[in-house]
């Protein structure tokens, strides 16, 4: 049983591991256009917006 | 739009036109390529394209004028105060949905420990650990429902959180307080997965909700009239219609709207007022005639005095009337939340009940009698009957928003799905909203009779020109009201002009003579929208009666309604006899009005449901239930044929959700279900009930 003294707490870790890699990836903007990120990962040349540039657009 | 010192502006476009995700991307690749563009980003789900430009370089009508040149249409739009985005839900599920893994992880450990050899310890550490996981889940995913429900409770109601958030804090309150105990009576995966499984669907409806916002707004903005005024030393300088007043001199060009009322101070232009009227040929003013907001400048441009501006214009006074009416419509909402009012003293009555006489009438613990009662308000959780409706209608709006039908709420598609008779509106709706001359001009005269359409402002030679591109006839000479001659003699005009006097018939007509002396005859027809022929046959597939309603003359009505087998029309009918028509078919029948004018926006908004299209007067979108993207009249049966679906399925769901309560709720009562088992009969409900809706697809 000594085994769930460390994996308990890596398990809770995980969680809120998980749980503010999720709020990153709301905060960055992944979920604002699903329909135009379908399309833009079959383009070649598009890249990601920078930092500097979602800023910029930050005012949807 | 912002502009600011540094010379760099930004605006958000709404893009109209584009039909598919990749059409936004090839704008957004368009525009980025334009001098003095720094950036440019398209969202395909909101149609919209965000631009940070250089001011000198470019300016918001350029890159308007550049999108079109695409082949798209679109607005600078105003985001500010128009839109408040609702707090984003996404954060709070992700939270219930890791807490929920960890607790299941957690108590499928305690309930495998009661079947085999876990200690008494270790079980007890197993439901602090889910506690641990479980607070912070009720108070940050939880809030979501209990943040509502106590603000309405401070306002001394109760709504459909109500039950909820009891269920979750006195299950979350009771669990605690056995845990504490170090009893075995401990429901957290209870609590979390009630909060997970009621977030999912509040999400669907958010993401629903936005999305049918986004496309309102971007409608809205694209119908937004700008005005030219004329300052008293002559300069031109556009303003908002808001704030035209009397007495206001104003420049309007050629294809624009009229933005007041007023009086004509150039001479001799032609309208085109079917938006008012309904009638199709455009009529020539001269000076001083009294003009209606709303028309179209066939030929132009005119000047104006301003007359009559905002509810005193007759499309105020149009205004008026759907306002009356839609306030009346707005009783049929209140029904749902006299629903909530009625159902929930119910549920917290039963829970009460089951505690009651569990602890006084058959001796049970005070511990059991509360897991009875929380077992009885999850289990009527009004949650499969809560998510009857949305979990088909949010999908149906959805498949219909794909194909470019935009309904504005779910009660607007449920009447859809009732619709037993359609009203169509003639000019415009049925009709394309400009005649077409109905022959091809014949090849020898062909350049002849364009370049002389080309070098006239009447509006039949520009109908005439209509697409062609022709150089004008030099020096011709145009009699007004009559015709135009060119200097080799050839005439293109009225009957008379041409020596044909007598010959006139009642189509509206155009007459060319050449320079020998052979006339032609050109006539105009009112050409029907392209599927207008598949529309009437799916709906006449679907069993709904057809009734052509329109403004024009009984004749041009007669001729429309004859030559594509719509059994009944009535013509010449006002705004007024219009809501008559469709709302005393109400009186047992359920009728769906489509139309695109301000004389039918009482009809509109009269109708048990109505329909209008993007492209039509912006008063006919405001007072329509749903708007088509696209001027595509085959959409309707389609969407009616999806509606009826919808409608099927909602009436299985609720039957299927009262069986569920009638057969769980005595159980529930008799002690039989624990707060578990209940939730996740209450959350297997719901799922079916949301599974239900998926079956769903689109009629072709």
């Amino acid at each position: 049983m000594t085994a769930i003294t460390y994996l308990i707490p890596i398990s809770i870790v995980l969680a809120v591991v998980t749980f503010f890699g999720f709020l990153w990836t709301v905060r960055s903007g992944q979920y604002d256009d699903p329909q135009g990120d379908a399309e833009r990962i079959l383009d070649a040349e598009d890249a990601p917006l920078s930092d500097h540039e979602r800023d910029r657009l930050r005012d949807w | 739009m912002t502009a600011n010192a540094s010379q760099i502006a930004s605006a958000t476009f709404a893009l109209h036109g584009v039909r598919c995700a990749g059409c936004v991307l090839k704008i957004e690749r368009s525009i980025s390529a334009l001098p003095g563009v720094q950036l440019a980003r398209g969202n395909a789900t909101q149609k919209r394209l965000r631009l940070i430009w250089e001011d000198g370089a470019q300016t918001a009508t350029s890159l308007t004028k550049a999108i079109q040149n695409l082949g798209y249409d679109a607005a600078a739009i105003s985001l500010e105060g128009s839109e408040q985005k609702e707090e984003s839900l996404q954060p709070r599920l992700a939270a219930a949905v890791i807490g929920t893994m960890n607790i299941m992880a957690f108590s499928f450990s305690v309930w495998a420990g009661l079947v085999t050899d876990m200690g008494p310890d270790t079980k007890h550490f197993m439901h602090w650990l889910s506690a641990l996981v479980a607070t912070p889940v009720v108070l940050y995913s939880g809030a979501v429902f209990h943040r509502p429900a106590l603000r309405s409770l401070r306002a001394g109601r109760m709504t459909m959180d109500t039950p909820i958030t009891l269920a979750i804090w006195i299950t979350f309150a009771a669990s605690l307080f056995e845990t504490w105990r170090g009893q075995d009576q401990v429901y957290f995966d209870a609590v979390v997965s009630l909060i997970l499984f009621l977030l999912i669907g509040r999400v669907l409806e958010q993401t629903l909700k936005n999305r049918s916002g986004d496309a309102a707004g971007n409608l809205r903005e694209l119908m937004q009239i700008t005005a030219h005024r004329i300052a008293a030393d002559g300069s031109v300088s556009d303003t908002s219609v808001e704030s035209l007043e009397l007495g206001d001199r104003l420049i309007i060009y050629t294809g624009e709207r009229l933005p007041a009322d007023g009086t004509l101070l150039t001479s001799r232009v032609a309208l085109n007022e079917s938006v008012i009227t309904g009638e199709t040929m455009p009529r020539v003013v001269s000076e001083g005639a009294a003009m209606t907001a709303g028309a179209i400048l066939v030929a132009g441009p005119a000047e104006m005095l301003v007359t009559h501006v905002g509810e005193d214009a007759q499309i105020g006074q149009m205004a008026q009337i759907i306002d009356d009416v839609t306030a009346h419509k707005g009783e049929m909402q209140k029904l749902s939340d006299r629903f909530a009012q009625g159902y929930i003293p119910l549920v917290i009555g039963a829970g009460s009940f089951g505690f009651l006489i569990w602890y006084y009438l058959f001796g049970a613990s005070f511990a059991d009698a509360l897991m009875i009662a929380v077992a009885v308000l999850v289990v009527t959780c009004p949650c499969a009957a809560g998510l009857a409706t949305p979990a088909v209608t949010s999908r149906a709006v959805n498949l219909l928003m794909q194909q470019g039908v935009v309904v504005k709420s779910g009660e607007a598609l449920e009447r859809l799905g009732a619709v037993d008779n359609v009203f169509l509106d003639k000019t415009g709706t049925a009709s394309l909203p400009q005649p077409k001359v109905s022959m091809d001009i014949p090849n020898d005269v062909r350049s002849d009779v364009l370049a002389l359409a080309s070098a006239s402002r009447h509006p039949l030679a520009q109908m005439l020109l209509g697409e062609a591109d022709a150089k004008p006839t030099k020096n011709a000479v145009e009699y007004p009201g009559q015709g135009i001659e060119a200097p080799s003699g050839a005439r293109l005009g009225s009957a008379y002009f041409v020596g044909k006097a007598g010959e006139e018939r009642d189509h509206p007509a155009i007459w060319f003579r050449s320079p020998e002396g052979r006339a032609y005859e050109f006539e105009f027809q009112e050409m029907a929208r392209d599927d207008l022929e598949y529309a009437l046959k799916l709906l006449k597939a679907a069993d709904l009666p057809v009734t052509l309603l329109s403004g024009d003359s009984a004749l041009a009505v007669q001729r429309f309604a004859e030559s594509h087998h719509i059994p009944h029309w009535l013509a010449e009918q006002s705004p007024e006899q219009k809501l008559v028509q469709v709302t005393a078919a109400e009186n047992g029948i359920h009728s769906l009005m489509i139309g695109d004018g301000i004389n039918d926006s009482a009809a509109l908004s009269g109708a048990f449901v109505s329909a209008s299209f993007a492209g039509a007067t912006q008063i006919a979108q405001v007072a329509s239930n749903i708007v088509l993207t696209q001027p595509h009249l085959k959409k309707i049966p389609q969407a009616i044929g999806l509606a009826q679906q919808a409608r099927r399925l909602i009436v299985q769901n609720l039957t299927f959700s009262s069986i569920y309560n009638i057969v769980t709720v005595p159980l529930a009562l008799a002690g039989l279900l624990s707060p578990l088992i209940a939730a996740l009969l209450m959350s297997s409900s719901s799922v079916i009930v949301l599974a239900n809706g998926l079956r769903l697809r689109m009629p072709t």
